[in-house]
């Protein structure tokens, strides 16, 4: 009889905040990318809850009353055999469910448990032009509130910083839903399979330290809610998109002045570990290697993959510098008689790119490149398509090429004193072995939860992390991860998560730490401390980052580029300018009352930042034409914004200069 | 000398306009590769270089769309690239002879290297201020520089202002790369849309030479606005900074390339393949000037810039026909 392990897939599930108590599911298939089953629609679209894998559609996109629904991450356990020394990709995989028969034994309940915090308001500042190297050299960057105290790891001041409602276990059997609010007691799973409650939690919400708020939508006073499935599976929903403002000593609100770095104001995303016991019908238990959750901005276009994603950049790290795929890259260098698969490690690349037109104002000479790119097959020869020799591609080997726009692609913002955005090294190999003709036509073979783990992270913003939508520049950091994923069992992509031990908690005093301190070996990270790093409020940063120029801009040039075209729609085609199939003209994604401008650097976004915080619920979701329901039928090819509650008029095509500030 | 002025026929101008059209297609090709044998792409003579190819594009468009607006039959065919040969000029006649200065050159397609650059150079050399007036001449290569080509086709195109009609087969592509342009098409008829045809040119040529030798920025009229690091500069001033880059103490590293590579090597795969894209591009422009659109265009001209770049990977210099 073989041992097996268990892993929660995906190891990182991504929630998204909504106005709206009802929820959908992540997806779980990527962006852009064909289905095997389906021909109408390609990836990315979420779940309907309730649902195995039904996607969603435009109908599912707000509730009754028009509030925007939250996106509920789902997370499954699955069994592999165990080895001394695991390969990525394992291939296999099979999940577990209550009722599952393992080696003789019957899963007969899965515990959860779950901790969800924020500590934004606790951290330090995001530097937006060094990223993760503001924190090399022992240096650290400023904190963020520093009159609340100057010491992050200050217990009076982690009281009143830190939102932290402790950690909460369900047991998949049940169907209830547990809170993360100030009411519902503090529990968490045993090894043995028990669920205790911990009545001496520190629970800490704004409104417990901080008087006469300001809540333009609400209190802060939950950051979510656990449910279970009928198959014993974890579906964790989070915040409202909420966020509010605490009073300086002059009793005036702290002002929203900056896009990424607020002091006084708190949001209500979080992150935090997911564990899971399973308990079997011979009265024993098994833990399972836990997984991590991530709650933030919504996903207003969920079937445009990023050209960089999240899943690229992390890949990238895990591949450099934890011995992911040795046959990929190993002793420093990357290994040239690696054949990338094609459908999975190169046509993505082209497929985004294709992609960023419907949510930019791209002008029709370079839709109809990009769509000559996502036109390449495998079974062209590299240097008869348009991408021969790697002319258009931007090299991250060559560090001036970051200082170079057109015609050098992406053509979009990069990050940390990067003024432009280059493929990952990783990426970059793939595609220098793609154009030397060294790869294989198909897909890499995943197990399911390996594919979970994948299409998670796919859906996700990477490149750019200023700071970013999903995660930031900390997945680039080593210290971040399970270095062992080899051989503890547990698999790749975990967060290093901090063993807490919540019988510890006393009344009064905060629970959580400083925690997690980039580029510093540690005791792991704790619930929030990916979140943190992320802007605050995130309505800010995702207000602001339409266009701008690149930056630095050594040649003080006016022309505006994208931030984060695939998940932050900047121009859109709205479904209702559709006629007879053909396009209308695009409009901003968000837009309408507040946000005009003259000066186009400025367009495309509220220019009052507190308007962001009250407005964002209204912004339309960009979807497949085939996933729209209701008398009009439009085309699989055309991705549409529905269910906006915003209007105004059109957007010019690139290029676009920022107004002379001396004119 | 002592030459009478003709009076310009229509088809003179027709036969001037097809000329400026020929050349302005000639110096893509020509100065493309040349950029493309450049191994760093970040490198500031790439970067130039890549300006004035961009802006030779947009003069293809301007000198087609004022040659449909005097209703010539445009025939876009793939350059030759044979001795020191540029369609239509012939620097021997030019007063000093700017040959002087620009020696050697070459008119082959190859690398960016001294003979290269000074053919750029003399392509794009002003005309010396206060020069005579330009003559149309039986033999049009006795033109001596370009901006005394654009003088006569001016001179011609103003005689024959009456057999102007705007909104023929008008071509935009770059419109919002010149936002301080009104219009980058003729759209009336007569002498009205004389002063835009005129204007189109005068972007041709200010963009080019430049004024005062390339030496004083050019009008901010004619500006790129989008995307051109050095959109003050015109192009004589842009290649005489190439040409200082090639003859210093670090010249940019090139490819290297042969013209004539094995039979079924890399190289001549290479050039098969941009010979197949290049003459359908040709195909494509053909069809773009005579008021269709065809989807195709905008690909195929980026895939001609990949597949030089392919020939210069493949260590065979570009061949375009």
């Amino acid at each position: 009889m073989s041992k097996q392990v268990f892993r929660i897939h995906p190891a990182i599930g991504v929630a998204r905040v909504g106005n709206s108590e009802s929820f959908y599911l992540a997806p779980e298939t990527i962006a852009g990318l064909p289905l095997p089953d389906r021909d109408d629609l390609v990836g990315g679209l979420p779940i309907r809850a309730g649902t195995e894998a039904e996607p969603i559609t435009s109908r599912d996109l707000r509730d009754a009353d028009g509030a925007l629904k939250r996106q509920a991450a789902r997370f499954r356990i699955y069994q592999y055999p165990a080895h001394d020394h695991e390969a990525y990709p394992n291939g296999g995989g099979a999940e577990v469910r209550i009722g599952s028969e393992i080696a003789g034994r019957r899963v007969v309940d899965i515990i959860w448990t779950v901790h969800l915090a924020n500590k934004k308001s606790n951290t330090y500042q995001l530097i937006d032009d060094q990223g993760v190297d503001a924190y090399r050299h022992d240096q650290l960057p400023p904190l963020r509130n520093p009159l609340q105290g100057p010491d992050a790891s200050d217990e009076a001041r982690r009281a009143r910083l830190v939102i932290d409602p402790g950690p909460r276990a369900l047991r998949g059997r049940d169907h209830k839903v547990v809170r993360f609010d100030a009411s519902t007691p503090a529990s968490y799973a045993t090894p043995a399979g028990e669920i205790r409650l911990q009545p001496d939690y520190f629970k800490s919400f704004p409104s417990d330290a901080f008087p006469d708020l300001l809540c333009p939508r609400g209190p802060i006073e939950t950051l979510g809610e656990l449910h279970g499935d009928d198959h014993g599976r974890l579906v964790v929903a989070g915040g409202y998109g909420r966020a509010v403002a605490f009073r300086r000593r002059d009793g005036q609100v702290y002002p929203l002045a900056a896009d990424v770095n607020n002091d006084g104001w708190f949001d209500d995303t979080s992150d935090g570990p997911v564990s899971a016991v399973l308990c079997f019908d011979d009265g024993t238990t098994a833990e399972a290697a836990g997984a991590w959750v991530v709650v933030t901005d919504p996903g207003y276009a969920p079937q445009t993959l990023n050209v960089v994603s999240l899943w690229d950049d992390i890949c990238n790290t895990w591949i450099r510098e934890l011995g992911l795929q040795p046959e990929v890259y190993a002793h420093g260098a990357y290994q040239k008689a690696y054949r990338p698969a094609f459908e999975t490690e190169i046509w993505p690349i082209f497929r985004a790119a294709d992609l960023q037109r419907w949510n930019t104002n791209l002008p029709r000479m370079a839709i109809r490149a990009h769509q000559a790119v996502a036109s390449i097959t495998a079974s062209d020869a590299p240097g008869e398509t348009i991408l021969a020799g790697l002319a258009y591609i931007r090299n991250p080997n060559h560090e001036n090429e970051f200082n170079t726009g057109v015609p050098l692609m992406p053509l979009s913002l990069g990050d940390a004193g990067k003024p432009f955005l280059a493929p990952t090294f990783t990426q970059y190999f793939y595609l220098e072995q793609w154009n030397s003709g060294c790869f294989d036509p198909g897909a890499i073979r995943l197990g399911p939860g390996e594919a979970l783990d994948r299409a998670s992270l796919q859906n996700c913003l990477g490149g750019r992390f200023s700071p970013g939508i999903d995660m930031t520049f900390v997945v680039r950091d080593v210290n971040l991860w399970k270095r062992d994923w080899a051989a503890s069992g547990e698999g790749p992509f975990r967060i290093h998560a901090r063993k807490l031990d919540y019988a510890a908690a006393r009344p009064g005093v905060p629970f959580l730490s400083e925690g997690y301190v980039p580029l510093r070996a540690g005791p792991g990270v704790e619930p929030g401390d990916t979140s943190k790093f992320m802007a605050l409020p995130w309505h800010t940063d995702y207000n602001s980052c339409a266009t701008h120029n690149t930056s630095p801009n050594p040649i003080n040039s006016s022309t505006l580029f994208w931030s984060w075209p695939a998940q932050r729609p900047v121009a859109v085609y709205v479904a209702a300018d559709v006629h007879d199939g053909k396009l209308g003209g695009q409009r901003y994604s968000v837009r309408g009352s507040g946000t005009q401008s003259p000066d186009p650097s400025a367009q495309g976004r509220y220019q009052e930042r507190l308007d962001m915080i009250e407005n964002w619920p209204g912004i339309g979701v960009v979807i497949q034409g085939t996933a729209i329901e209701g008398e009009r039928r439009f085309s699989k090819d055309q991705f549409l914004e529905v269910a906006s509650l915003l209007d105004e008029e059109l957007v010019p095509p690139w290029p676009q200069n920022a107004l002379d500030p001396n004119d | 000398m002592n030459h009478s002025v003709p009076t310009w026929t229509l088809e003179d101008v027709q036969k001037h306009l097809q000329y400026a059209v020929d050349l302005e297609l000639w110096t893509i090709p020509f100065y493309m590769a040349a950029m493309y044998s450049i191994e760093d792409r970040s490198h500031p003579s790439f970067q130039l270089i890549q300006t004035v190819v961009y802006q030779e594009m947009l003069h293809l468009q301007l000198a087609a769309n004022v040659a449909n607006a005097y209703g010539t039959e445009l025939a876009i065919r793939p350059p030759a690239y044979i001795g020191d040969k540029i369609p239509h000029l012939n620097f021997r006649i030019d007063h000093p002879d700017p040959r002087l200065e620009f020696h050697p050159s070459s008119a082959e397609i190859g690398p960016l290297d001294l003979a290269r650059v000074n053919s750029m150079c003399l392509i794009e050399y002003p005309k010396w201020a206060g020069h005579h007036r330009p003559e149309l001449r039986p033999n049009i290569t006795e033109y001596g520089s370009i901006g005394e080509f654009y003088r006569a086709v001016q001179l011609g195109m103003t005689e024959r202002a009456a057999d102007l009609r705007g909104r023929r087969q008008q071509v935009d592509e770059f419109g919002r790369f010149y936002a301080n342009m009104d219009r980058l098409t003729v759209d009336l008829d007569g002498e009205a849309g004389l002063a835009q045809a005129l204007r189109l040119i005068q972007a041709i040529t200010n963009q080019g030479e430049g004024e005062m030798r390339g030496e004083r920025d050019i009008p901010t009229m004619f500006q790129n606005t989008a995307d051109d690091a050095h959109a003050q500069h015109a192009h004589f001033g842009k290649f005489r900074r190439v040409r200082e880059a090639v003859l210093g103490a670090h010249p940019p590293r090139t490819y290297s390339g042969v013209a004539h590579p094995p039979p079924g090597s890399p190289g001549a795969r290479a050039q098969e393949i941009l010979v197949r894209d290049f003459g359908a591009l040709c195909t494509l422009l053909q069809a773009l000037f005579y008021g269709r659109d065809p989807a195709e265009f905008g690909p195929r001209m980026t895939k001609v810039g990949a597949a030089i770049f392919s020939c210069w990977q493949n260590g065979a210099i570009p061949r375009f026909s």
